[in-house]
């Protein structure tokens, strides 16, 4: 079914710029109906569920409205039945007005805000809740837009409650992704689960946006600690971002680095180049000869650089060993993670020179032609 | 006619070792006047690194996955030995390419896990035989298990573009294409073998098409007799650079020295995208000059 068009364009501009809370989450506009009971040729869809992303969860809400009087505010049925705003208190719905594009985005925001403060104050009864809610806004620099909390409710019980805790992770060093997706804005969200008020079995688990984990070299590579027993948010989550933090720091250093090093490479050696990793800079491979041999060398960089040498391999393209081109790795050679790129350069290429010949004896020897 | 051997003096200091190489690698027989010499090469010291300034490109210098159509060509002149060693030792063009795009292979996968491979056969027209697949062994068999060669005179390169034309899909310009990189880019090796086959080349539609599309590479091996008024090698190989109309190609040629040969298909290796121009290529690490005085 499709949307009337006397809605278009408000749940359109919903759609594009509904991007609300903590993650900036897009809302999706999905099953849709019509609240006539006849049927209509044209497009008549006038009721509709909307998604929203909020504090981990995902939230349903329907939405009515009337195509036969569309200037008519929309009602809502909202799956949390608890949550009843006063319809006199929702100023952008008060305000309804049609020819205004953004109108339905203005009232699932101020919804949102509503509903924000109604999970809010569902802690307030329970005191452990209440007290890792409010030291984390009066005693860290997380203010309250920062954080969304929403606690799963039955008739007997209450829990799982979650914390959806934005980072304000300094990102802005971080290198570029280059990808035909926008990859977005750069942010670490934080989601910690308490299966209960009193629980001590909380479970933290960050999500980083795709640029930020491309950085730090995919997903699995940042480890945050278990949630101490008997800990609070208020030391827990100021300890992820210390974490977070550094490992930015550290990321964006040897980034650094290894593309200085690449860029000295280029510079002595840029017209013999074949390939070079142009995303993280952690390889590059030349062709070079000397005395009209020629031969392949393999320059990588592990993640440990400038730790760790840059991995040299010298390969054939004359001689094979056991089906595969004749090559030699060299790890371990006169080397200091102290030396500047330029001077890594120059020395590699020192150390290239003085093995080149024994490189060649060993490629003719070991290998057949 | 053989030139001898320029490293001579090395020789007489390692005798053992000299011997191995003078039979493998110091083979240079000529001073064949090159068929349109398309490179000078100099010390990579010598000159500024490239500029990019310099260059017409604007595309960005990032090494996307590649897809890279091997044209290797099935005329019976691939059959008929013409390259030597000093040693004696002989090899048939075919031979000896399908020795070199083994490690061409070997090479770029290890340069990139995510190239890809075709085969197309050129016989008086041009015929697919392997569509486009990572797995080196298989391009690598099905060089092994080839059909025979054919007496061929000149080649239809229309056929060739139309098929690739027909059957490569280029990547769409999307973005700023002068800083996000392509998904992919296509690159012919072109490898022809006929040293008075002409390549005719009267509907150029296909190729026109191919090569308005700036992820659209064209690159060419000639190997061939030596050249000489009885051959037409320098007609075909101006012929093969005028199809490098965007100045972004690799074309190069070998006759008679499997050294060369080898080397030549190495400098094709390099991901265009990255690499010099052809005109700006050095690969030598250190000058004849530096190492007299050591």
């Amino acid at each position: 079914m499709q949307i009337s068009p006397h809605f278009n364009k408000i749940v359109e501009s919903l759609m594009v710029e509904g991007k609300f809370g903590v993650c900036n989450g897009i809302t999706r506009v999905n099953d849709v109906k019509s609240g006539s009971s006849t049927l209509r040729k044209s497009p008549s869809g006038d009721r509709f569920k909307i998604y929203i992303p909020y504090a981990g969860q995902t939230i349903t809400w329907e939405v009515i409205l009337d195509n036969s009087c569309p200037e008519e505010p929309p009602d809502f049925i909202f799956e949390d039945s608890d949550f009843c705003p006063n319809v006199a208190d929702i100023k952008s719905l008060v305000n309804w007005d049609i020819g205004d594009p953004h109108c339905l985005t203005k009232v699932i925001r101020e919804l949102l805000e509503h509903y924000k403060t109604f999970h809010e104050r569902l802690l307030e009864a329970h005191s452990r809740l209440q007290f890792e809610y409010s030291s984390l806004l009066d005693q860290t620099e997380l203010s309250r837009d920062l954080i969304e909390v929403y606690s799963e409710r039955t008739e007997k019980k209450i829990g799982p409650i979650n914390f959806l805790i934005k980072l304000p992770v300094d990102f802005s060093d971080i290198p570029p992704y280059l990808t035909k997706d926008n990859p977005g804005e750069n942010s670490a969200v934080l989601l910690i689960l308490f299966p209960s008020p009193d629980s001590s079995r909380v479970t933290p688990q960050l999500y980083l946006s795709p640029r930020v984990e491309h950085a730090f070299g995919g997903s699995g590579n940042l480890r945050i600690p278990a949630f101490p027993s008997g800990g609070c948010l208020l030391d827990y989550v100021p300890d992820v971002y210390k974490l977070l933090q550094n490992k930015v720091e550290k990321t964006v250093q040897i980034y650094e680095r290894r593309k200085e090093l690449m860029a000295a490479f280029l510079s002595h050696f840029g017209r013999s180049v074949l390939e070079f990793d142009a995303d993280g800079f952690f390889d590059i491979s030349f062709l070079f000869e000397w005395n009209d041999f020629f031969f392949i060398l393999y320059i990588e960089l592990a993640p440990s650089f400038p730790q760790e040498a840059p991995v040299l391999t010298f390969q054939s393209i004359y001689h094979e060993s056991k089906e595969k081109p004749y090559s030699e790795v060299h790890d371990k050679y006169p080397y200091s993670p102290r030396w500047s790129g330029p001077e890594m350069a120059t020395r590699i290429k020192t150390y290239i020179l003085d093995n080149i010949q024994a490189f060649q004896k060993q490629s003719v020897m070991s290998g057949s032609l | 006619m053989e030139a001898e051997n320029e490293s001579g003096s090395d020789q007489v200091i390692q005798e053992n070792y000299s011997r191995l190489v003078s039979r493998v690698i110091h083979e240079y027989d000529i001073i064949d006047v090159e068929p349109g010499a398309r490179s000078e090469e100099s010390a990579n010291e010598d000159v500024k690194s490239r500029d990019s300034s310099q260059d017409d490109v604007t595309l960005p210098r990032v090494n996307c996955p590649e897809k890279i159509i091997i044209c290797l060509d099935m005329s019976s002149e691939m059959d008929k030995v013409s390259f030597r060693s000093r040693s004696g030792d002989k090899w048939t063009p075919m031979k000896l390419v399908r020795r070199a795009l083994s490690f061409f292979l070997h090479s770029k996968q290890r340069l990139n896990r995510n190239h890809q491979f075709a085969l197309v056969h050129l016989f008086d027209k041009a015929s697919w035989v392997k569509d486009f697949t990572g797995n080196v062994r298989s391009i690598i068999s099905a060089l092994d298990d080839m059909s025979d060669t054919v007496e061929l005179q000149s080649f239809n390169a229309t056929s060739l573009f139309d098929l690739i034309h027909q059957c490569v899909p280029l990547p769409e310009l999307e973005g700023d294409t002068t800083i996000l990189p392509p998904p992919y880019i296509v690159r012919m090796l072109f490898i022809y073998g006929r040293s008075n086959g002409l390549i005719e080349f009267r509907n150029k539609e296909s190729f026109r098409q191919l090569d308005s599309s700036p992820y659209f590479f064209f690159d060419a091996m000639y190997v061939h007799e030596p050249q000489s008024p009885e051959n037409r090698c320098e007609e075909i190989f101006d012929r093969l650079c005028d199809l490098d109309e965007k100045g972004m190609s690799y074309i190069f040629e070998a006759a008679r020295n499997p050294t060369r040969l080898y080397d030549q298909m190495a400098k094709l290796l390099a991901h265009p995208l990255q690499r010099p121009l052809q005109s700006e290529i050095a690969y030598r690490l250190h000058n004849i000059a530096d190492l007299t005085d050591t």
